[in-house]
């Protein structure tokens, strides 16, 4: 399994809830940021940063994804990084013909979470994969998915 | 006015969003991806802040709602906005130019 700094994990089971009942996008974003308080990742006021993020620009990415993150004024308030993942089966209006079945909370400073966001941009480019992780009642299936090996682009000619 | 440049002139691209660690570098592999696949060379993806765009940089792809501040980084460059993640023109614009020698040109 792919991993961040010190050894950790990119995505941490710990961090995943499935089969959450539907809510509003808010209490997801309330949800994610909490998660990401708890586990050391961000300082509270990050989850004021996630919430005017998804006021001026909503995170929605399509196929179900959502990816909510702080806004630029928040980028100091992360202090490691970390992912969260949770699955709304039935979905959440996320915006107009916006309904997020997977939201990915994110706290992050460098690129080290690179791995994740091409695993999940090639999500919302699949359907098929973006229905499993939608669906799937095994918190591993999410975990590899999102972590799995991707091809090195790090070609910068300077 | 529309701007357009030579494809030959352009040795990056930037990908600007909000924050600058989220969706910007996700859109920033999706086009390293694609320009190997398409076997270009020489050309360098990176990603910023939208308010973070250096004032020199030659072609930036922006979300729309992001566009005008992008615009005022680098008034200079052309600038090719997409509003959906999962379709982002700006990627055959950019690819189309660089394998036929063309221009990278802002829609009219």
């Amino acid at each position: 399994m792919p991993e961040g700094p010190e050894g950790r994990s990119l995505v941490s089971p710990d961090l995943v809830r499935l089969g959450l009942p539907s809510t509003d996008r808010r209490s997801a974003v309330l949800l994610a940021g909490e998660l990401l308080v708890s586990a050391g990742c961000v300082r509270p006021e990050y989850v004021d940063g996630m919430l005017a993020r998804e006021g001026t620009m909503s995170t929605y990415l399509g196929n179900g994804v959502a990816m909510p993150h702080g806004d630029f004024g928040a980028r100091d308030q992360v202090l490691r990084m970390g992912i969260c993942v949770l699955q709304y089966p039935d979905g959440i209006v996320w915006g107009p013909d916006e309904l997020a079945t997977l939201v990915v909370g994110l706290a992050a400073t460098e690129e080290e979470h690179i791995t994740v966001l091409m695993n999940l941009a090639e999500v919302i480019e699949d359907e098929a994969t973006a229905r499993l992780l939608a669906t799937t009642d095994d918190v591993a299936v999410i975990v590899e998915r999102l972590t799995r090996p991707v091809e090195d682009l790090d070609d910068d000619p300077e | 006015m529309a701007k357009s440049i030579r494809a030959a002139d352009v040795d990056c691209i930037y990908i600007a969003c909000e924050a600058g660690f989220g969706s910007s570098l996700m859109v920033t592999s999706q086009l390293k991806k694609r320009l190997k696949q398409a076997g270009i060379k020489g050309v360098a993806v990176r990603h910023a802040p939208a308010i973070e765009v250096p004032a020199d940089a030659k072609v930036v792809v922006v979300h729309d709602r992001l566009e005008a501040v992008a615009r005022r980084s680098a008034p200079q460059a052309v600038m090719l906005p997409f509003s959906n993640f999962m379709s982002i023109p700006a990627f055959d614009i950019i690819i189309g130019a660089l394998t036929s020698d063309g221009e990278i040109a802002e829609r009219a």
